[in-house]
């Protein structure tokens, strides 16, 4: 078996809570394992630590014990080796869709003309051809998350880490994003850790789909998700994919799934 | 996708364009090309037009004192035979070099300090008893401090200018870094911008707005501080002239005077807001 692109390891998250004081323990002992090229979803309830999760995998918050590898190295010491695309677009709206689109480039020190240069095809990838140079309040909710793929595809990545990138989208340009994400992910042939609440999108996605319980955060399940690719959206209407979104279904509503009560011990199905 | 920021800036400054210079543009401004002689064209025309008749028949039929309150063609005269006399391009050069070196100073200054301010928490908290003091102090009351301290000439007039835009541009800047949206921060430290990055790409573009409506509030705050300051207490100056002639019951003369202090404040707050639009073009129309 090929070497893990990301690994985590007995991941624990626990943080005080500014207004009540409390400790809150957010994610309890998570392993977690991608391989490369997998299409991975963690889904789980509201409030789970899954998107904390992924902000640990990117660097952005460190666990408090526990470490997550990318190719071996640690997100706080590596090089960037991982893409994020984020919640609400979070692009800057003071820059064209052109150059946010090279903004990570930019930032690895790239000079801007040649950043600009090299996010381009990544646009022509997502569709956005034709709108360089329109700022990101002229784009509709859909366009703007396009981008948000772009930027993080333009520094060519190990890994995609997306962190409900469709939650805010209306219910048919979610479902014209997804077909369009696995698209481009085939294209790209990237490596991409998704994180969602919605079961059927995690499941028309994915390779592999890891249920968490709600807080704090552990994993109940590892499902693999074996319908042939590539798929389209018709795929949702087949018996094999309404079983298994059954069957996460039930792992989210299974008594102790939802418990609150810190678990004795974490098992992974 | 609004942020705060963008619109707390647009609101503020475009009551300071109202208030100021009293234009309102549609928000169909530049999509739509009005016509020359639309209701609002005509109504504005007339109310001018209007109120200049009215004033001047007044002052001749004797109905006012034109000893108190003079006429426009008197006025319009006023301004004819001062603009001949050296005296009043000594007293113009006063109060520019006054206002340039004072405020020069306030934005110099002003802006790094609210950059730090904004950036740096704990300073901020150290400061901001200060900061609040001077902030709500009419600054006008120091003047019989400055003149102690800076004499009759022109230092004690730019320690004025100063001191009024100063605090304005270090509030305005230090509300501007406070508002950096966390997930802007997030953005940046995930595609590893380092300091400086951040600085240029998020920090000051977010800022930038800010700066500049702080500034428009206090080109007019700096008015008021030149002319209290001649006012009160100097040898030259338009404020000085405004003085001689109200005391020698010259009311055109200084209607004329007063007449340039609006025409400074009109001109510069074009100046700042041709520069506004020019830095905001990203923002989505805001409807003015």
């Amino acid at each position: 078996m090929a070497e893990p692109v990301l690994e985590a390891s007995a991941v624990r998250m626990e943080y005080v809570n500014a207004r009540t004081g409390r400790s809150v323990l957010a994610i309890e002992d998570l392993n977690v394992v991608v391989e490369p090229e997998q299409f991975v979803t963690i889904v789980g309830p509201s409030g789970c630590g899954k998107s904390t999760f992924l902000k640990i995998a990117d660097g952005l918050l460190s666990p408090t014990s526990g470490r997550i590898t990318i190719n071996g190295e640690d997100v706080k010491s590596a090089p960037r080796s991982r893409g994020m695309v984020f919640q609400d677009a979070s692009l800057l709206p003071w820059f064209t869709v052109l150059a946010n689109a090279a903004y990570g480039l930019q930032c690895q020190g790239v000079p801007r003309e040649e950043a600009r240069e090299r996010a381009r095809p990544v646009l022509d990838m997502v569709g956005l051809t034709g709108f360089e140079d329109s700022y990101p309040h002229e784009l509709s909710g859909g366009m703007q998350q396009r981008v948000n793929v772009a930027r993080a595809l333009a520094i060519d990545p190990e890994i995609l880490l997306m962190d409900e990138p469709f939650a805010a989208l209306d219910a048919q340009t979610r479902e014209l994003m997804q077909s369009e994400l696995l698209d481009i992910w085939q294209k790209a042939n990237k490596t991409v850790l998704f994180v969602t609440h919605q079961i059927d999108e995690a499941v028309f996605l994915s390779d592999r789909v890891l249920v968490m319980s709600a807080r704090p955060g552990r994993l109940i399940a590892d499902i693999t998700v074996d319908i042939p690719r590539p798929r389209d959206l018709r795929v949702k209407r087949e018996p094999k994919f309404v079983d298994l979104n059954a069957q996460v279904w039930d792992l989210l509503h299974a008594p102790g799934a939802a418990d609150d009560r810190p678990g004795e011990a974490s098992y992974v199905g | 996708m609004v942020d705060v920021g963008a619109d707390e800036t647009a609101t503020m400054s475009s009551t300071l364009e109202d208030a100021e210079t009293g234009d309102s543009q549609n928000a169909d401004g530049a999509a739509v090309r009005r016509r020359f002689f639309d209701e609002q064209r005509v109504l504005v025309a007339g109310s001018v037009i209007g109120f200049l008749t009215l004033w001047e028949v007044a002052s001749r039929q004797g109905w006012i004192r034109d000893l108190f309150f003079s006429s426009p063609s008197a006025v319009f005269m006023a301004a004819i035979r001062e603009v001949q006399r050296a005296s009043f391009w000594w007293d113009f050069r006063v109060s520019a070099l006054e206002f340039t070196v004072g405020f020069s100073l306030a934005i110099i200054l002003g802006i790094p300090i609210g950059l730090i301010l904004g950036w740096f928490r704990k300073l901020e908290y150290f400061w901001d008893p200060w900061l609040s003091f001077m902030y709500a102090t009419p600054r006008i009351t120091y003047i019989p401090l400055l003149v102690t301290w800076f004499g009759l000439g022109l230092t004690s007039k730019m320690a004025l200018v100063f001191a009024g835009p100063f605090f304005t541009i270090v509030i305005g800047t230090l509300e501007g870094v406070r508002t950096v949206p966390s997930k802007y921060l997030d953005v940046s430290r995930s595609f590893g911008a380092n300091h400086w990055q951040f600085f240029k790409t998020i920090l000051l573009p977010n800022t930038v707005p800010f700066i500049l409506a702080s500034m428009r509030l206090a080109v007019g705050i700096g008015i008021v501080a030149i002319v209290l300051g001649e006012m009160y207490a100097s040898q030259a100056g338009i404020g000085n002239l405004l003085m001689t002639a109200a005391n020698n019951l010259q009311a055109d003369r200084v209607l004329f005077a007063v007449l340039i202090f609006t025409m400074m404040g009109v001109g510069l707050s074009k100046v700042l807001q041709t520069i506004e639009k020019r830095v905001a073009q990203w923002k989505p129309e805001q409807g003015r």
